[in-house]
């Protein structure tokens, strides 16, 4: 994930505020707010269902829902990013229970892992990430979802739990015994 | 146990990098959506009517005020309009077939008649659902409640069918067993020499079995006694006292916890499968009784009987029989997917069926939160 600086986010903050309000009239605006986005929503949406087309399919919707519902978003209830990632997560939702088959990881997404892995540096780095990964992917769905909005996202657990529904206190605890059922089979 | 979240963030994010999507999937999405927003604009434009006459724009006006009028009245009557956000639940259905399933053995099956005697009381507007952290076990976990019930030794992790299980102590004295889904199984030595003249006071083995769960920090002031069964009517030697949550009428086994309790006040075993914590999702907008009634009638509602009571049939394999229903209430039963273990609200009708000549007492149950929430 790419890391980027207090300052930077901070005017990124400031300057998001001002996309939203326009987006209400200007279309340009909210193609902004997709370009900063869209690449962050693919990646939580993929990594919790695997199935390439299916990402697909969630991430376009949640854009266009966020659109169309842009003006119900309310600075003081939460962070955009988090507003935007709830609707994602209800979507994929009710996909994954409306289709059970989605669950299925595809092919095509287990080679782009492979291939990203081909990056790594030693031998040993890349057995270690790909058993991580395998760990991870072991996990249930929610265990799996709140490390990657954690620490691959980097939301902070309020907004875990308002992308999840949850309570703050249920993320912490729900972060705690992932970490607990990871250490015991992976060294983080 | 504190963890290095610097550390564990530095590895999970080289684990899963940034994913992009493909250009030609971001493109089109990008012209879906500018394309959307110029409808939108085209749609909302005042400048598109310039050319209609007046009557059009009081017309519509008046139109526009009695359709918002008609909606607001609309969403009144159906009580959810103040509702929102709330999430998506598991399906009710599911979870009570498989009950049925489980207890009817495969094959067989009692079809029954139902009818309705009486006036249903109503129910009221709204319904708490409850969500519970599901149960994972790890030897971490198991060690921690292993020293709780002061038993020592290794946590070993064995093959058990097709999963495995913990396990630490001994048989010969005290011993916990616990499987991947949250059963915990725990065996202490009997003690010798009880006395088996006379039942003990269930007071005071309330007292004490309360004092064991707040050893394992269950929250006795949450859970309530839905029984309470000793080994011999006669002479007693053991009692087994279950407990629940204290919300409504549980339907579903779990989540339970059965404190078997000898007759000198020893706790000498217990099972539980017991969630660690639980919240509350929200207050549920609730279907009238007379829908769920309806539901019950056109074959969508799932009965639970005692099995053991019914007589079996005689051709075939499935007993037939008119149900009299005269009670309704809430009954709250334990679902989940692969999320959540949620403990929602179900609309149970209680009654008598006449099976083969022999009264069985059942109650079917079906979905009373309103269907938009599934």
């Amino acid at each position: 994930m790419i890391k980027t600086s207090t300052k930077t986010n901070n005017e990124w903050e400031q300057r998001e505020k001002k996309l939203i309000m326009k987006s209400y009239t200007d279309a340009t605006a909210f193609s902004e707010l997709y370009e900063y986005y869209v690449d962050k929503v693919y990646t939580y949406v993929i990594y919790r269902c695997g199935n390439k087309d299916f990402a697909e399919d969630i991430v376009a919707d949640t854009f266009l829902k966020a659109l169309k519902n842009i003006k119900k978003y309310k600075f003081e209830k939460g962070s955009f990013k988090s507003w935007l990632f709830r609707i994602a997560h209800n979507h994929m939702v009710d996909c994954i229970r409306k289709d059970k088959k989605h669950l299925t990881v595809d092919d095509t997404f287990i080679n782009k892992l492979e291939s990203d892995l081909k990056l790594e540096e030693t031998v040993v780095n890349k057995e270690k990430i790909l058993h991580i990964r395998n760990e991870v992917y072991k996990l249930p769905d929610n265990q799996r979802e709140v490390i990657i909005l954690k620490y691959v996202m980097e939301l902070k657990n309020q907004e875990i739990a308002s992308v999840m529904g949850k309570s703050k206190t249920a993320v912490s605890s729900l972060i705690f015994r992932t970490l607990n059922n990871l250490r015991d089979v992976v060294d983080i | 146990m504190k963890y290095n979240d610097e550390y564990v963030k530095e590895v999970l994010q080289k684990a899963f990098p940034e994913h992009k999507a493909q250009e030609s999937f971001k493109d089109n999405l990008r012209y879906k959506l500018l394309n959307y927003s110029e409808e939108e604009e085209r749609r909302n434009s005042m400048q598109n009517r310039k050319w209609l006459p007046r009557w059009v724009y009081t017309g519509g006006s008046v139109a526009a005020i009695l359709i918002i009028l008609f909606f607001t009245n609309m969403m009144l009557f159906q009580k959810e309009s103040s509702i929102k956000d709330l999430p998506l639940l598991p399906s009710v259905e599911q979870e009570i077939a498989e009950i049925q399933g489980a207890s009817a053995g495969p094959g067989f099956k009692v079809e029954i008649d139902y009818i309705k005697k009486g006036v249903f009381e109503s129910f009221p507007d709204q319904a708490k659902v409850f969500e519970y952290n599901n149960i994972y076990v790890n030897k971490t976990t198991v060690k921690e409640t292993a020293e709780k019930l002061n038993i020592q030794g290794e946590v070993t992790k064995e093959p058990w069918q097709d999963t495995y299980t913990y396990r630490v102590g001994s048989m010969d004295n005290k011993s916990l067993v616990v499987f991947p889904n949250g059963f915990y199984n725990y065996n202490s030595k009997m003690p010798k020499n009880i006395s088996t003249e006379k039942k003990p006071d269930e007071s005071e083995l309330i007292q004490e079995a309360e004092l064991f769960l707040e050893e394992l920090n269950i929250n006795t002031e949450e859970i309530k006694i839905s029984g309470i069964e000793h080994s011999y009517n006669n002479k007693p030697l053991t009692a087994d006292i279950t407990f629940t949550p204290d919300i409504g009428n549980q339907i579903s086994t779990a989540p339970y916890i059965t404190v078997t309790m000898a007759t000198d006040k020893q706790v000498c075993a217990a099972k539980w499968e017991w969630p660690r914590a639980k919240e509350v999702i929200g207050d549920y907008p609730l279907m009238e009784v007379e829908e769920a009634w309806s539901a019950v009638k056109s074959g969508k509602g799932s009965l639970a009987i005692d099995y053991s009571k019914v007589p079996f049939p005689e051709e075939g394999n499935t007993v037939k029989g008119i149900g009299n229903i005269d009670k309704v209430t809430l009954g709250y039963i334990l679902t989940s997917d692969n999320n959540s273990s949620v403990f929602q609200p179900v609309a149970a009708f209680k009654g008598t069926a006449m099976l083969n000549n022999i009264e069985v007492p059942f109650t079917v149950y079906t979905k009373i939160i309103q269907p938009n929430y599934y």
